[in-house]
């Protein structure tokens, strides 16, 4: 574990994605600010003409803003970690890494613990301005606790598919594509099932723990993979 | 001592290496010869345990390698690192904590004395993509001093063409010399002779030959010239050399006589003395030597003979 985080130290992210980063930052926590402002001023602008709070649209702005941070999630999570290790293979990080005893497993470890520590830092920048609105809209504490979760371990299993896919194929053109399409595919069933998994805390209990069982089933074959026939 | 026993390596379905058995006396240097996708490089990441997946074994004093937690190996990579965006005081700094160097001030003490020793101070804060190829390889050797290994792997380290770098590369293995195992690998035969005691040959993934520098010379065949300048008696000098059985090959021009020993008596020991009795036998017949010297055969010329 101490070789993994000294190896995370060493292992940045490159200039151009933490620039990349700062950005999309912004641009998420401005457009989640604004879905929120025009669901108040909806809701005000109502009541002001009724005298009631109508939430009839409340919905419609929470799911955008729940739709919103998936889709950070999906393209952020293949952009970091799908070809992350083919790149150090191709920069021969890798080669140097392993030839001071550090095991393949360490370096994959270390460059799935960078992807989502990068994926985390923009995902739960997020978590105040939801937790706020969502919970003057309506939302129970506990349920928005469980929406966090889920959006966290969602954060995980695709980046364990992202990471197990930079292990199995060599190209990091076609390791790129192929994991974005995948995780569109998994985006999308999520966010159908979400409600569903949100039902109870049983529900999302259940959901968590398959997405956590397939994320370490994938971590752990990432982490013996031959692909860079070390 | 290094050995390694029936080494075979497979890298996408293709042999890189085939029953590769040889052993590397401790504190002796040793050189893998070999053209381009020979299999040289390979041998060295088996053994630095950068290709994990081989057959057979390797053995450092009489342990496996994939079982030895210390770092007893180190290389000097062929290719550098291209994805750090770090400087090089960092760079130094990330292997001198792999290396287990806990104490951070002694740690950046020693990389700042090696980079005032190697002229690199300067470059102390430079990234280190920003390095020539040249200083990059100084950095590379102060990575490996700091490590303080007692095996050191060099990847193809004359592969820059340029003589003034080159013999101070040498200039700084033979600093080395008798305090740890080195291990090299080359394409460009020069610079090797001087320091190498050991020769590996290897072509197409099987080692040809590997041995003492002296028992590859036998095994190669060469014999070495000798040749002598002679200011008076050109004729007695010719009916001596004629008469020695060892003689072979005789040339001569003007007052030079050049001759190859006979094999047998390639056993540097006996060359000597037949080289002595030789001159001793020209000058006591009269003849006037000006000067008697012996070739030192090519390795081009060994590698060619080795390879057919």
């Amino acid at each position: 574990m101490n070789k993994t985080i000294k190896i995370l130290e060493r292992l940045n992210e490159s200039y151009i994605k933490r620039r990349l980063l700062v950005l999309s930052l912004a641009i998420q926590n401005i457009i989640l600010s604004l879905i929120m402002l025009m669901y108040a001023n909806v809701i005000i602008s109502n009541g002001k003409i009724n005298g009631e709070l109508d939430y009839t649209q409340v919905s419609f702005f929470y799911n955008m803003a729940i739709v919103l941070l998936f889709i950070v999630i999906c393209i952020f999570a293949p952009y970091l970690l799908s070809n992350s290790l083919n790149i150090l293979y191709e920069n021969n990080v890798i080669e140097h890494l392993l030839s001071v005893k550090i095991n393949f497993s360490e370096i994959v470890f270390a460059v799935y613990l960078r992807g989502i520590r990068t994926l985390l830092i923009l995902v739960v920048s997020a978590f105040p301005i939801i937790s706020i609105s969502f919970y003057f809209g309506g939302f129970s504490l506990q349920r928005i606790v469980r929406l966090f979760l889920l959006i966290i371990i969602f954060a995980i299993f695709i980046s364990s598919i992202c990471i197990f896919i930079s292990t199995k194929i060599l190209d990091k053109n076609i390791a790129i594509i192929i994991a974005y399409v995948i995780s569109f595919i998994f985006t999308v069933i999520n966010i159908l099932y979400l409600n569903k998994a949100l039902y109870s805390v049983s529900y999302t209990f259940i959901y968590s723990l398959l997405l956590m069982i397939i994320s370490l089933i994938l971590l752990s074959v990432a982490r013996n993979s031959k692909i860079f026939n070390t | 001592m290094i050995s390694i026993k029936d080494l075979k390596l497979n890298k996408n379905g293709i042999d890189i290496l085939n029953n590769i058995t040889f052993n590397i006396e401790e504190n002796s240097i040793a050189c893998i010869l070999g053209n381009k996708n020979s299999g040289k490089s390979a041998i060295l990441k088996s053994i630095s345990g950068i290709y994990q997946n081989y057959y057979g074994e390797i053995l450092i004093d009489n342990e496996n390698i994939k079982y030895i937690k210390d770092i007893v190996v180190d290389m000097l990579h062929q290719n550098r690192e291209y994805d750090s965006e770090i400087t090089v005081n960092d760079y130094l700094k990330f292997y001198g904590s792999i290396y287990n160097k806990s104490d951070k001030n002694i740690l950046q003490k020693q990389i700042d004395e090696y980079m005032i020793k190697f002229s690199l101070i300067s470059y102390k804060y430079t990234n280190i993509n920003m390095l020539d190829d040249y200083d990059y390889k100084f950095v590379e050797l102060i990575r490996i001093l700091i490590n303080d290994s007692k095996i050191i792997l060099f990847d193809n380290l004359f592969s820059l063409n340029d003589e003034e770098f080159n013999e101070k590369l040498i200039e700084f293995i033979k600093t080395l010399i008798g305090k740890k195992t080195l291990v090299f690998t080359s394409r460009s035969l020069n610079y090797i002779e001087e320091i190498a005691t050991h020769i590996g040959i290897i072509d197409n993934g099987n080692l040809v030959i590997f041995g003492d520098k002296e028992s590859i010379y036998q095994s190669a065949e060469i014999n070495k010239k000798v040749q002598v300048d002679i200011i008076e008696g050109q004729d007695i000098a010719l009916s001596i050399l004629k008469d020695n059985k060892y003689v072979n090959d005789i040339i001569y021009n003007d007052n030079t006589i050049s001759f190859t020993l006979a094999r047998d008596s390639s056993k540097s020991n006996k060359r000597m003395e037949l080289e002595s009795e030789i001159l001793n036998s020209l000058i006591e017949n009269g003849v006037k030597v000006y000067s008697f010297k012996r070739h030192r055969a090519k390795f081009e010329q060994l590698f060619e003979r080795l390879l057919g």
